[in-house]
């Protein structure tokens, strides 16, 4: 008998909850900690770090620390481009103009990245459940299209999780604090994260969730580590 | 969302084997089928209709003592918190009465010698109480980086410390019974600056 795990694949913090009994439980990781820094870091003795370890030698290691992977996710190199200057690791494409990210002499979609995560949240839930997790909700800003959604959906797959749905964050907020129950309205979701700042006006119908419309600004950075100046890169040169 | 903490009412039992219509309603098919059959398939349903509600009884009751469970746990688990911090918040009263003896004399004293020496004592108070309570400092400089120790704010040219090994303690790391609870913020080593080496093999006399 499993449970389904839910997920919240952030910009810069990542979150994995499970139902008990009516109650959602946030589900703390190794550390004790009840968020995991979606920052994934390959060092140079071939280690590989997921979360706040990989966070505390990005100074350290720029090219090779990947975190706001969640910017490339089903994007093409073509859209990338403002992100692309924010961030100390390289970004390429393949031939048909998929994002890639090149570190460590290796060149891996972002997907890939994301399933470390992934990974990582499901590993803190099976510790805690004490059985294997194999399906999960996972969600996704209400912005997110096709593409960005079914990255989202393979990276679940590459870290072994069936995703059961993928689910609109400002939705998910509101199905938390039961808003469904309370009638048809509109509801303006503010969403001021790590890395992004998202505005969405959701309308209620009979249970149903219709998202009308977003705004916000996505070069929002709360977390002062991951502006690149303290890194000191670029490099002169 | 929550039950009750009262018990769960038990689903009614459906089917009363006193329900005048029901039983004449089984005679009269007896009599029109004269079937025996039709009589057992009748008390089939009647001990699948009781056992269905004597199991949703059961779910309830057990869905109601998961709640209570949760409740007190989650009661248990507060307090626990609250008087786990009793024990070491008054060791550290010892420390706040070494203060106030310090600073009573503060003002008729300008004897800074003295001043640094009572400092001195209390910060032993301090570190023998949390070495007692097995909390140990991270030695950190001259160690290599290790990002589930330290925490690298910045990286720092040394002569001193070869690349990859810790320069410069910004703040102290501490482990609590061997697990870290608070990593050392440091400096890393990148190596001599590198115009450093070629005017020191230049400038060498």
């Amino acid at each position: 008998m499993g449970k389904v795990i839910g997920i919240d694949l952030g910009t810069t913090n990542s979150c994995v909850a499970v139902l008990e009994g009516q109650d959602p439980v946030v589900i703390p990781n190794m550390e004790g900690s009840r968020t995991t820094a979606s920052v994934v870091a390959f060092t140079k003795d071939g280690e590989r770090l997921v979360g706040a370890a990989a966070k505390r030698q990005a100074v350290t290691n720029p090219e090779n620390t990947v975190f706001s992977i969640k910017r490339f996710m089903g994007r093409l190199h073509s859209e990338v481009s403002s992100e692309e200057k924010i961030v100390p690791y390289k970004v390429v494409q393949n031939e048909k103009g998929a994002v890639l990210v090149e570190v460590a002499g290796k060149t891996l979609p972002p997907p890939e990245i994301s399933a470390m995560i992934l990974r990582a949240m499901r590993q803190a839930a099976e510790n805690y459940l004490g059985h294997e997790v194999t399906q999960a909700v996972v969600t996704v800003p209400a912005y997110f299209n096709d593409s960005q959604r079914q990255a989202t959906k393979d990276a679940g797959k590459i870290a072994g999780l069936e995703v059961l749905r993928i689910i609109n964050e400002p939705t998910a907020a509101s199905l938390a604090y039961g808003l469904q129950k309370k009638g048809n309205q509109k509801i303006a979701v503010y969403d001021l994260g790590g890395g992004t700042f998202d505005v969405s006006i959701l309308e209620i119908g009979e249970g149903v969730f219709e998202v009308r419309s977003t705004n916000g600004d996505t070069t929002w950075v709360a977390m002062i580590s991951t502006r690149p100046s303290l890194t000191g890169w670029p490099r002169s040169s | 969302m929550t039950h009750s903490e009262d018990e769960a009412q038990t689903s009614g039992n459906q089917a009363s084997e006193d329900d005048p219509q029901e039983t004449a309603a089984a005679d009269a098919e007896t009599e029109a089928t004269g079937e025996v059959a039709e009589e057992e398939e009748l008390c089939e349903e009647e001990k699948l209709r009781r056992q269905v509600a004597e199991l949703e009884d059961h779910h309830l009751r057990a869905a109601a003592d998961f709640e209570n469970y949760k409740k007190r746990t989650a009661r248990q688990f507060e307090s626990i918190i609250r008087s786990a911090g009793d024990k070491i918040l008054i060791e550290l009263l010892d420390v706040v009465d070494s203060f106030e003896r310090a600073l009573q004399h503060k003002n008729g004293n300008s004897d800074v010698s003295a001043l640094s020496e009572g400092m001195e004592l209390i910060y032993n108070q301090m570190t023998t109480l949390l070495a007692r309570y097995d909390v140990q400092p991270i030695e950190a400089v001259g160690k290599p980086f290790d990002p589930n120790l330290h925490e690298a704010l910045m990286q720092v040219a040394s002569d001193e410390h070869p690349e990859g090994t810790v320069a410069v303690e910004i703040s102290k790391g501490y482990r609590l019974a061997g697990r870290v609870i608070r990593h050392s913020k440091v400096g890393v080593s990148k190596g001599a600056a590198k115009e450093e080496t070629a005017e020191a093999e230049e400038g060498e006399s």
